[in-house]
């Protein structure tokens, strides 16, 4: 497998500032954060509650249009782009990974990865069936295709929703605290299971996180505190 | 289960079930009374087809072939014959030829009345008999004619046709045969006579009786004339509107399509109808559909965070909506094709389900659907991927 060059920067942000207007009151919640991670990179952001962890994440996540500075995800700056030009982005180059998993419940496991293939291509046809196995098997879930999210473990739930993310194979996974709901042993594996995809795929990873044993794991932990970034490790 | 879609639809079964019922609903209203009103047209205009004379005479200003009172003296049918000529009685009385060419008259009254039981209306013709068969063909296959009503003993005879008595029960609840009691106009009538084919009404009791019931005394609802041969027709018209300028002279030929046309309120009534149904289907669905996405805006949020598009999302909306209507449409087809074979075996309605109904309501069922799922479909496209995500 080709590994990603590791001095390409998949994510870059400059002077990245996001203010959100509650009643009359202007609230910073990011105050000029200036980041860059690498291809390849396995990344933990970690910081108090409030620090704007998870807006940072979902500004360069495509989902919140930045006040003022640049997001740049491989090269195409998505402060510049119209909602659908970003959504676009995010469909092509971004996986998230959320605190509560966020698995349609009404489908399979195997169909919520069909789901985001169908999404990925903009077809209706039925994706790639192949590459839907050789993700479930990278994640052990083989047995587990055909269940519903309410049949597995939280565990499981997570990983189903980690294969979901990388069935489209992203520039960059974005993880708001992925074992926020787990328990220890469940976060253990999840936590294996981002390593090995970080290190067998070369997969970059952003992870937030309040649990520095996770943040342990990762090559590198940056601290946010008050809107800016204080540490970039 | 692997399609958002059809997930969605098998696992919300009652709000699958409530969408699907206003569609159908819809479906049924279009169906029913367009059918019922083609239907019920289609067989009067055949029936007044089937009657061999020419020409009908009318009241003036008459344009309606419904409802007519009596109203239109029945010694024109002498008149048009043998001319009229001024009396020692009346000297003053404007003469008026014989119009060459008629073979034979015959005065008709024609009344409407409620429905079997209470369903719709249906007519009921007072004839002379035996002037009636000299201008059309009417072939009693059970039975024996009218008589002219004249005895008491006559009076009440009624003859019918054989789809009255096969589809009808006599008044103690019996097939329908000669002698057996029938009621019209709120009287009991004995049936003497089935004939063939059906005719302008299908019951057919002596006008002198309709007369004396409905206070018409001496006049008809209009006269039917026969013509000596076909090529005198347009010139028997001619003469009859020269000379007889404040009466309505109509080839019979003519009548089906004017029998249409002053069913022209009905054609608002079945506007009516359809704008009802595309009211109904679209409410129902718009309601399902907004309730839905309201109650998955966190799996919007997800869509969204998975890059879907607003036109993904919108035609995923539509999709499912097209798929619930299309059910409708079917369950709707079914349940009013039951209820037309039950009308029509418990009432002498008839309900006419032909292809262009069946997809008018088809394409009624399926737009509303699709139209009233386009604004929650909107909404849904439009919502904040964050704030949806954080929806509890």
């Amino acid at each position: 497998m080709l590994l990603p060059n590791r001095m390409d920067a998949v994510l870059e942000t400059i002077d990245l500032k996001m203010i959100y207007r509650v009643g009359r009151v202007d609230v910073p919640a990011l105050r000029g954060v200036n980041l860059r991670v690498t291809a390849g990179e396995y990344v933990a952001i970690m910081g108090p509650s409030g620090c704007g962890k998870s807006t940072f994440l979902h500004v360069v996540g495509g989902m919140l249009k930045p006040t003022s500075g640049r997001v740049m995800i491989e090269g195409e700056d998505l402060t510049e782009m119209t909602d659908a030009q970003r959504t676009d982005v995010r469909r092509r180059k971004i996986g998230f990974v959320f605190q509560r998993f966020n698995l349609f419940p009404t489908l399979s496991a195997e169909g919520n990865l069909k789901l985001a293939q169908r999404i990925h291509t903009a077809s209706r046809n039925g994706g790639d069936a192949g590459r839907r196995r050789e993700i479930m098997k990278l994640l052990r879930l083989e047995e587990k295709m055909h269940h519903r999210p309410l049949e597995l473990s939280g565990g499981e739930q997570q990983r189903v929703a980690l294969a979901r993310a990388i069935i489209n194979e992203p520039a960059i996974i974005l993880a708001d605290e992925p074992t926020g709901n787990l328990d220890s042993d469940n976060s253990a594996v999840v936590l294996e299971m981002l390593r090995e995809l970080n290190q067998k795929l070369g997969q970059t990873i952003v992870m937030i996180t309040h649990n520095s044993e996770a943040a342990a794991r990762t090559d590198r932990i940056i601290e946010m505190r008050d809107g800016h970034v204080v540490n970039q490790g | 289960m692997d399609s958002l879609i059809s997930a969605n639809i098998s696992q919300r079964p009652l709000r699958t079930l409530i969408s699907m019922s206003g569609v159908a609903l819809g479906v049924i209203l279009v169906l029913l009374f367009v059918g019922l009103a083609r239907g019920m047209m289609g067989d009067a205009g055949q029936r007044q087809a089937n009657v061999d004379a020419e020409i009908r005479v009318l009241p003036s200003n008459t344009y309606a072939f419904n409802a007519n009172p009596l109203m239109l003296p029945q010694g024109y049918t002498d008149a048009f014959v043998h001319g009229i000529n001024p009396t020692a009685e009346d000297p003053d009385l404007q003469p008026k030829p014989p119009i060459a060419g008629i073979a034979a008259t015959s005065p008709i009254g024609e009344w409407l009345q409620t429905g079997t039981g209470s369903i719709g209306f249906e007519f009921i013709d007072g004839i002379d008999y035996a002037s009636y068969t000299t201008t059309t063909r009417l072939n009693i296959v059970e039975g024996r004619g009218l008589s002219d009503g004249s005895t008491l003993d006559t009076a009440y005879e009624a003859i019918v046709d054989r789809f009255y008595a096969e589809t009808n029960k006599d008044r103690e609840g019996k097939p329908i045969k000669v002698g057996s009691k029938v009621t019209e106009l709120g009287q009991d009538f004995t049936v003497v006579g089935i004939y063939e084919p059906s005719q302008l009404a299908r019951v057919k009791i002596p006008l002198r009786t309709l007369q004396e019931l409905m206070g018409g005394a001496e006049n008809c609802t209009f006269i039917n004339v026969k013509c000596q041969r076909p090529e005198l027709v347009q010139k028997v018209v001619e003469d009859l509107k020269a000379n007889y300028p404040s009466l309505s002279v109509v080839p019979t030929d003519q009548i089906p399509s004017l029998y249409s046309q002053s069913f022209g309120v009905v054609e608002v009534f079945l506007d009516v109808v359809i704008a009802l149904a595309v009211v109904i289907s679209t409410l129902v669905i718009l309601l399902a559909m907004y309730t839905t996405i309201v109650e998955r805006t966190r799996e919007i949020g997800i869509l969204k965070s998975l890059g879907a598009s607003r036109a993904f999302i919108v035609g995923a909306i539509e999709r499912e909506a097209a798929l619930i209507s299309t059910l409708g449409v079917v369950v709707g087809f079914g349940i009013a094709t039951a209820a037309k074979f039950w009308i029509e075996a418990n009432t002498r309605l008839k309900i006419q389900l032909g292809p262009r109904v069946l997809i008018l309501a088809a394409v009624i069922g399926l737009l509303s659907g699709l139209a009233g799922a386009l604004f929650p479909a909107f909404r849904a496209a439009a919502l904040d991927p964050v704030e949806a995500l954080s929806y509890e």
